[in-house]
């Protein structure tokens, strides 16, 4: 009786723990395990896209992050913060254009956009960190030369998305390394002077780098003279005129970059990476997120390669009295992203860069009535709500709107951002020289290199200063630029009447604060 | 002779005396035959011819010509008395019954055989099979025939029983009835009183007097206390539970013809919560056992047949149905539900939510074949619509809003709600069920065909085709055999995005016609002539099936074989194993139309595609169980040691081509443009179990359960976890001093304490730093895509187990010889070290939450049940049981973090003190009447008189600032019902039955999201902008209104839509879920019928849903089932109404019929 039953169970025992063809040390098979990857350069190569990849979700149609409301999430974390806060740009039914108030308005949920602004631009610099430690490891097949460039192109991608958070947050964290573990992930802010010198030190060890171009295949990877460009403009934020100006100085000698002779070129789809290119958001309609099959689950937005522009800049049929859909988003966004008022009087009389920005009585305007840019309408100001303004036309004029510029379902369109022109460099040149005492210099860039491709003579502003800052709101329209600008140069109050001191920088995400434990701080006086 | 005294034979029931069985000689002849199957004595022929001989000496005589021994104790039987036998090669089985007249059973061990009385029902019930080489002969001069009592054995409603015991009082003379329920006994006395007995029913003595044939109607036994109850890896007397377990018997009044399982469940038990996601065919359901104790994967375990399913929904539409359709609800003989960690431990990690097993039916012993059909056929119909704007309303709303479509003033009004509803939507159900059977082998066989149509659109429908084969096979007494195999396949056609179809259905203008003769298809054309530019979808164009269809085929195929040895009396092993398989697909097809467009009268369209989405999921569950079971003196002891492994593996693929050559081939290969994608995911889990049930005296109960489990979802180091829980018993009632207490049938007081787990993270290999390939950009100048591998998660090696930690203290009463019983439970459930998905430091580079071991939350509640059952006369009984919870749902802890999220509006938070999910937002305090009114109010941005005015509540440093902004924000209620319950009654007159059950909750709020679609003043060619008559009394000027604001588009820059306590109501409703009258018809309809071949038949008329009391003013306020399209289901969103179908009233008729 013992017997058996001793028996019993030391064969179920044995039986259980032979029969094990449940491993429990199971791999996922939907993904590679992050110990397989980072060997060769084809590996490489795939890590350094992946960090190219975050500068498109400052422009990403929604990020499921989990957290915001809607199942696709927070949408295009940059240009409700960056374009929408300015005084050129606003959106329907919202009457003040106060700093503040935009940043409410911008978004149903201020604190998710800017949360979004904060992970896209630290998830960048934590995979540039993730790339710089791997290639020091042991087995990594690379080439001396090879693993230089990427190092190049990592500190080249890392220093620009800090120089993004340097802009946003005046003093946000500084990230160097790859976060070990959760309590170690959380990093507090750091100072003005260790950013500045961290990222230049970044930019200049890219400029040693990085090769003069890319191939055809390659075309759109950030360069040795695009490194030296952001040099300078890291320095005119820092208002080390110096050295600003002989880092543009050596640009400019380089030749790498050139003014197009006709300003719509510069934004024309079929006109991507040209030669006044120094650093682009890469789009692309090969993959369309409305019929895409990877997509198929609308959080991994991460793969959406467009830009988004029709959905808010497009007028949705409503906004159309008695019309059909006219251009952009069928479903009818009623928040229309529009030009104020201000923009539209700045232009002065023939500038050609006013029939690129912005729609004008009587301009054609292509309508979509089936995702496709078929009909021709006239446009007339009567389709806004209000009489604040008019419709944006960068990248939105008839020249981008074709159907392979568009998605078949027309809210998204292709053409890469712009995100940093020669002619933008230009005049932070023109900046840096007047700043530093060299107005007929400066002025000379803006009179004889911007105002004359614009078909305009000198400009009959007599002060230096009053004419940069207008002559740089009417070249960079529409590009996200303006609201750093009325920032660094403090001319807040005059720009939006009621301004704050505390506007001089963007508050910090609270859902960074409270994930810190009090490592982060917010910005003064949010 | 031999003389062995064998003290340690397990299970030995009489160790008082043993009879020396002598053997005698002469007067008889006999002839031994081995057979051939010498190693088993039960195949033993024995042939012997005996006259006037006493027992004993036959059973000698046995002994010494064969080697088998006979053991008993000689209380049990007279074996003195004198039999007469003559048999020819027969069967041991059959020389014992014959000796002993079916009233003792035996053990077979090797060759001794213990003789005992019958103590299970099975034994005695088996009748001798006359075989036509044994000669029966039975001659007992002295044992006179003084009376032969026959009567029939029935239930209430005259269904015979068959296989009740009826002994005669005070003897050891008893029979049982046949499968008619006749029986026939002759008994000793001259007026004997008969005690008839049956599992289940009441037991009743009835004195025979006179020769007339006796009928007697037996009738249910409500206590239960002789209930068998299935439990993990075995099963209880209910009188021997000691842990909170509910018991629901599926039985007439159960609505069985639906397409889901949990339809029988809905109002029939304390602590389970169901709240459906819509009243389409087949829609998911959730099903919650005591409350909410998780912000993730907040399911119980199902358990089917002892095999563990998947019940997680493998398709991402919401349009999707429940895993749990593939299961025919007529197939279920009972529902178990675990409630507290003491029953639901032997499931360890998995059981945290609680555990329901599902047990089918299966054949019965007795040699008959019983065939089953059953079969019935009704109707649904929606019984509420939004009420909309007419035409002239809608055209006058629009005017003040900005448009103009006077030009329409003279069109009729169409409410697209009404035309595209299916009035009478037909919804069948056939059932056929073969079971059968002896003490041998059994067999269940089932079949079924169940379709039901949406009742709102023709074009939802949902279909089922399942057979079912269980069976036991005893190959000897100590080896058994047995299978529960099901297949199932199922069909589901669905309209394109139904979620919110009704609402938007509604939200259409309603002056423009969805048809047309003269249109493409038939359909109204919708350009600007039509609609004036107003956003209009014509629904009927775009779903109708010459456009496209979208099938949602799936089959569930789960089989769970097993077999179990008795290694000695009462030690049993025990192996299973079992596949549960799942194929999912979707298929979105155009058909020959291939799309109207619908903008122009002439305009075709004829992008032909077919998308395809299969996923395949496998689990594979292997368990070893050992039991033992001993009684010594009054302890009663029951051992228990396992192990259970269980495999899941997941298999997608999706394709797509467009455009196809012909339509008539929906072939993706023959598109110009194909695509693909797939996915793969698996895990598996190792558990060791082990459980001691031990009682004294049926009176102190102590039960124990250990299991430990590891699972590949957590690194090696937190990859194990033991899980243990008790449960004591008490039964007071058989305490002396409760001797007076004669009222008492049972009183039990059950406490029990334990620790269950969950191992479903968010995402799976949640600790493994890993790359996703399906990241992007763009390059060069082609613009061509690369690849970019990027790690999406944050990966927490320290992840671990969610462990819920639970109390129960419960008392079981019985009074009143069973009329009334009761049962009380507290329960206190705190789950700990929460799968939460927390933010992660944005600095780390990630930005979804991850995945990590956080907080607490608690549940807590009572738990009330109650019956009352009265046989008033034999004509008519009824009983009554009613039950209710009470829940207390409380995050405790939330390591310091708030969730707030949404379907649309950020409306639900999750955070420290407060429910999981609750409404969040501002509160409002009426409209603003005048600028007057604003001025003197907190600064609110872009309000305007007319707009509504929200409170301020709070500010930056906690305390009301001026400015009304998101820190005004506050808790607007909860989805969690303060309590819900469940009642049913059921009567039986004569050969009418009729029942009742009903079931609701109260104290909950819903977020109306449907009605803020139409009150919002918002347009969009997704959901229309036509608004609820509700806005007639808008604000027009001061006084006018101060709850409906002025009319803005988009509700202005005041936002007056955004989430406030507007739109937050009362959910509590009392639902009838189910009425049911039968007639159960008499025997003699059937007479004429060749050779009685129906044996019993029944027809019924139900109504499910029929009524519906609630304050809501949405169309249901049960359909709120927190669903969304990325995350699935999910606790942290629920009791949202987005205007999905409402559950329809439907009335069916319906036919059993028993062969």
């Amino acid at each position: 009786m013992k017997k058996y039953i001793t028996i019993s169970i030391l064969s179920l025992l044995a039986f259980a723990t032979i029969y094990r063809c449940n491993d429990l040390d199971l791999e996922p098979l939907n993904r590679l395990s992050e110990a397989a990857y980072y060997k060769t350069a084809a590996d490489f190569d795939g890590a350094i896209f992946s960090v190219y990849s975050s500068t498109q979700d400052y422009f990403a149609p929604g990020l499921g992050d989990g957290t915001s409301g809607f199942d696709g999430g927070t949408r295009m974390p940059w240009q409700k913060l960056v374009g929408l806060t300015d005084d050129d740009m606003f959106q329907q039914y919202t009457n003040d254009s106060a700093y503040d108030a935009q940043i409410l308005q911008g978004s149903s949920d201020p604190e998710a956009t800017l949360s979004l602004a904060f992970r896209v631009t630290y998830k960048g610099i934590y995979r540039a960190n993730l790339i710089l430690k791997k290639i020091e490891e042991d087995d990594v097949d690379l080439t001396e030369a090879k693993k230089a460039t990427y190092i190049a192109e990592a500190k080249f991608l890392r220093a620009f998305f800090h120089f993004q958070a340097m802009k946003l947050w005046g003093n946000p964290p500084l990230v160097t390394e790859v976060a070990e573990n959760l309590a170690t992930a959380s990093i507090p802010n750091s100072t003005s002077e260790a950013l500045y010198a961290a990222i230049l030190s970044d930019f200049e060890a890219a400029f040693t780098g990085l090769p003069l171009s890319w191939d055809d295949s390659n075309k759109g990877r950030a360069t040795k003279w695009a490194a030296k460009a952001y040099v300078g403009k890291v320095n005119v934020w820092k208002q080390d005129w110096t050295a600003a100006t002989s880092a543009f100085q050596e640009v400019v000698g380089s030749g790498a970059f050139a003014l197009e002779s006709n300003y719509d070129d510069v934004f024309a789809w079929d006109n991507e990476n040209n030669i006044e290119s120094i650093f682009e958001i890469q789009a692309s309609g090969n993959f369309d997120g409305n019929n895409n099959i990877w997509v198929m689950d609308d959080t991994e937005i991460a793969a959406q390669q467009g830009m988004l522009r029709p959905f808010h800049f497009g007028i949705s049929n409503q906004l159309h009295p008695g019309g059909n859909a006219v251009v952009g988003w069928r479903g009818g966004w009623a928040q229309l992203w529009a030009a104020t008022k201000e923009i539209e009087e700045l232009f002065e009389p023939g500038d050609k860069r006013f029939p690129v920005s912005l729609y004008a009585e009587g301009d054609d305007y292509i309508g979509m009535p089936d995702g496709k840019p078929t009909e021709v309408f006239t446009y007339t100001k009567d389709w806004m709500h209000t009489a604040k303004g008019t419709n944006i036309k960068k990248y939105m004029g008839p020249r981008n709107s074709v159907t392979e510029n568009y998605s078949s379902n027309g809210g998204t369109d292709y053409s890469n951002h712009r995100w940093f022109r020669y002619g933008g460099m230009l005049l932070l040149y023109a900046e840096a020289l007047i700043q530093s005492g060299n107005t007929s210099a400066g002025m000379d860039i803006i009179n004889n290199q911007i105002r004359s491709r614009a078909g305009l003579g000198a400009t009959t502003e007599a002060d230096p200063i009053k004419a940069l800052i207008d002559e740089r709101r009417r070249e960079l329209a529409f590009e996200y630029h303006r609201i750093f600008d009325v920032q660094r140069w403090g001319i807040g109050a005059q720009v939006f009447g009621n301004w704050d001191s505390r506007f001089r920088y963007f508050p910090m995400p609270q859902r960074e604060i409270d994930a810190s434990k009090g490592e982060l701080t917010q910005s003064p006086g949010w | 002779m031999n003389l062995t005294r064998i003290t340690h034979y397990c299970g030995l029931e009489n160790k008082s005396r043993f009879l020396l069985n002598m053997k005698i000689s002469a007067l008889l002849s006999i002839v031994m035959i081995f057979s051939s199957f010498a190693n088993s004595y039960s195949q033993i022929e024995i042939s012997i011819d005996v006259k006037n001989q006493p027992i004993i000496k036959v059973l000698d005589e046995i002994e010494s010509e064969t080697d088998l021994r006979f053991i008993f104790g000689s209380e049990i039987y007279d074996f003195q008395k004198l039999i007469s036998l003559s048999v020819n090669k027969a069967k041991l089985n059959d020389v014992i019954k014959l000796i002993f007249e079916n009233r003792l059973s035996y053990d077979l061990n090797e060759n001794v055989v213990l003789l005992k009385k019958s103590s299970e029902q099975q034994a005695i019930i088996n009748t001798v099979q006359t075989k036509s080489d044994v000669i029966i002969t039975k001659t007992n001069e002295e044992d006179i025939i003084q009376i032969i009592a026959e009567g029939i054995v029935t239930d209430s409603r005259g269904n015979p029983l068959p296989g009740a015991t009826v002994i005669e009082v005070g003897t050891d003379n008893g029979t049982t009835s046949d499968f008619d329920g006749k029986f026939s006994i002759v008994t000793t006395n001259e007026n004997p009183t008969l005690k008839i007995s049956f599992i289940g029913f009441l037991s009743q003595e009835i004195s025979v007097e006179g020769d007339s044939e006796i009928n007697i109607v037996l009738v249910a036994d409500v206590s239960g206390l002789d209930d068998v109850v299935v439990v993990g890896f075995g099963t209880q007397n209910r009188r021997d539970v000691t842990s909170a377990i509910s018991k629901i018997v599926v039985d007439d009044s159960s609505p069985k013809s639906t397409a889901n399982i949990q339809s029988l469940i809905y109002g029939r038990s304390a602590g389970i919560q169901i709240t459906s996601q819509s009243g389409e065919p087949g829609a998911p359901a959730e099903v919650r056992i005591r409350g909410i104790g998780t912000t993730g994967n907040s399911k119980p375990l199902w358990i089917i047949d002892g095999l563990p399913i998947n019940v997680q929904q493998a398709g991402f539409s919401t349009t999707g149905y429940s895993p749990l359709s593939g299961i025919n609800p007529s197939d279920i003989k009972s529902i178990e539900v675990l409630k507290d960690a003491s029953s639901a431990a032997i499931y360890g990690a998995r059981a945290s939510n609680g555990v329901i097993i599902v047990t089918t039916k299966r054949g019965g012993n007795t040699g008959k074949t019983e065939v089953n059909y059953e079969s019935s056929f009704g109707f649904q119909t929606l019984t509420n619509y939004y009420d909309v704007l007419n035409t002239s309303q809608y055209i006058a709303l629009s005017q003040e809003l900005g448009n103009d479509y006077s030009q329409f003033s003279n069109n009729p009004t169409y409410d697209g709600q009404r035309l595209f509803a299916n009035d009478n939507a037909p919804i069948e159900n056939h059932n056929l069920s073969i079971t059968g059977g002896n003490e041998n082998a059994n067999y269940g066989i089932m079949a079924n065909y169940f379709r039901q149509e949406s009742a709102q659109n023709t074009q939802s429908e949902f279909e089922r085709f399942s057979f079912r084969v269980n069976s036991d096979i005893k190959v000897n007494d100590k080896l058994k055999f047995g299978e529960s195999l099901s297949l199932a396949f199922m069909n589901k056609e669905n309209l394109f995005e139904a979620r919110t179809f009704l609402n938007r259905l509604g939200a259409n203008a309603p002056f423009v016609n969805y048809f047309d003769p003269n249109g493409p298809g038939g359909f109204g054309v919708i350009n600007n002539d039509t609609t004036g530019g107003a956003p209009f979808r014509n629904y009927f164009g775009v779903n109708d099936q010459r456009n496209s269809t979208l099938r949602q085929p799936f089959q569930r195929i789960n089989g769970n074989f097993y077999g179990e040895y008795e290694i000695l009396k009462g030690l049993k092993f025990r192996s299973s194993v079992g596949i549960d398989y799942v194929a999912t697909q979707t298929y979105e097809e155009s058909n020959e139309s291939g799309g109207w467009d619908l903008s122009s009268y002439d305009a075709v369209t004829s992008n032909f595609f077919v998308t395809g989405v299969r996923v395949l999921e496998q689990t594979i569950n292997f368990n070893n169980v050992l039991t033992y079971d001993t009684s010594f003196g009054k302890h009663n002891l029951k051992l228990l040691a396992g192990h259970e492994e269980s495999s899941y593996n997941y298999d997608f693929i999706n394709w797509r081509g467009v455009p196809l050559l012909n339509p008539n081939v929906k072939i993706a290969a023959t598109g110009d443009n194909i695509s693909a994608n797939d996915d793969k995911d698996h895990w598996a889990i190792r558990g060791f179990l082990g459980r001691v049930n031990y009682n004294f005296d049926q009176k102190y109960y102590l039960t124990v359960n250990v299991r430990e489990d590891s699972s590949s979802r957590f690194q090696e180091g937190n990859r194990s976890q033991i899980f243990p829980s008790f449960s004591t018993a008490w039964r007071i009632s058989d305490e002396s001093f409760m001797d007076n207490a004669n009222f008492i049938d049972d009183l039990k007081l059950r406490a029990s304490y334990g620790e269950v787990g969950n191992q479903l993270t968010g995402i799976n290999f949640a600790y493994i730093p890993s790359l996703r390939s399906t990241e992007f950009y763009t390059l060069g100048t082609n613009q061509d895509l690369v690849r970019a591998p990027a790690a999406y998660n944050y990966a927490n090696p320290a992840l671990s187990w969610e462990t819920s930690v639970q109390m129960d203290i419960g008392l079981d009463v019985v009074l009143f010889e069973g009329a009334i019983n009761a049962t009380f439970d507290y329960y206190q459930k705190t789950t700990k070290d929460l799968l939460v998905a927390v933010p992660v430091p944005g600095t780390s580079g990630f930005y979804p939450n991850t995945d990590a071991n956080v907080g607490s939350v608690e549940n807590n509640g009572l738990e009330f049940s109650v019956g009352y059952n009265k046989t008033v006369n034999s004509d008519f009984n009824f009983s009554v049981n009613a039950n209710l919870t009470t829940v207390n749902n409380q995050v405790i802890d939330l390591g310091g973090s708030e969730i707030i999220t949404g379907i649309d509006l950020q409306s639900h938070r999750t955070a420290e003190g407060f429910e999981i999910g609750h409404f969040y937002g501002l509160q409002t305090d009426g409209l603003f009447q005048t600028q007057a009114d604003i001025d003197s109010h907190a600064t609110q941005t872009g309000a305007a008189p007319g707009d509504i005015k929200f409170k301020d509540l709070s500010g930056p440093n906690g305390v009301p600032d001026g400015v009304i902004d998101d820190l005004d924000r506050t808790y607007l209620g909860s989805p969690v019902p303060e309590f819900f319950y469940g009642f049913s009654l059921n009567a039986n007159y004569r050969k009418f039955d009729f029942s009742i059950i009903g079931q609701g909750t109260s104290g909950n709020e819903i977020f109306n999201n449907a009605r803020l679609t139409l009150e919002d003043y918002t347009n969009s060619t997704e959901s229309g902008d036509n608004q609820s008559i509700s806005v007639l009394n808008r604000w027009t000027g001061p006084g006018s209104s101060n709850e409906i604001p002025r009319a803005i588009v988009n509700g202005g820059p005041n936002a007056n839509n955004r989430m406030s306590d507007r739109w937050i109501e009362d959910g509590s409703f009392l639902r009838i879920r189910n009425i049911q009258l039968g007639y159960s018809i008499p025997q003699d309809a059937f007479s004429s019928i060749k050779a009685n071949m129906i044996k019993k038949g029944r027809v019924y008329v139900n109504a499910q849903n029929m009524f519906t009391f609630t304050n809501y003013s949405g169309l249901d306020p049960e359909a709120t089932r927190g669903f969304t399209f990325s995350r699935g289901e999910t606790p942290l969103i629920s009791g949202q109404d987005d205007g999905r179908t409402p559950t329809p009233v439907t009335i069916q008729m319906g036919i059993q019929l028993t062969f």
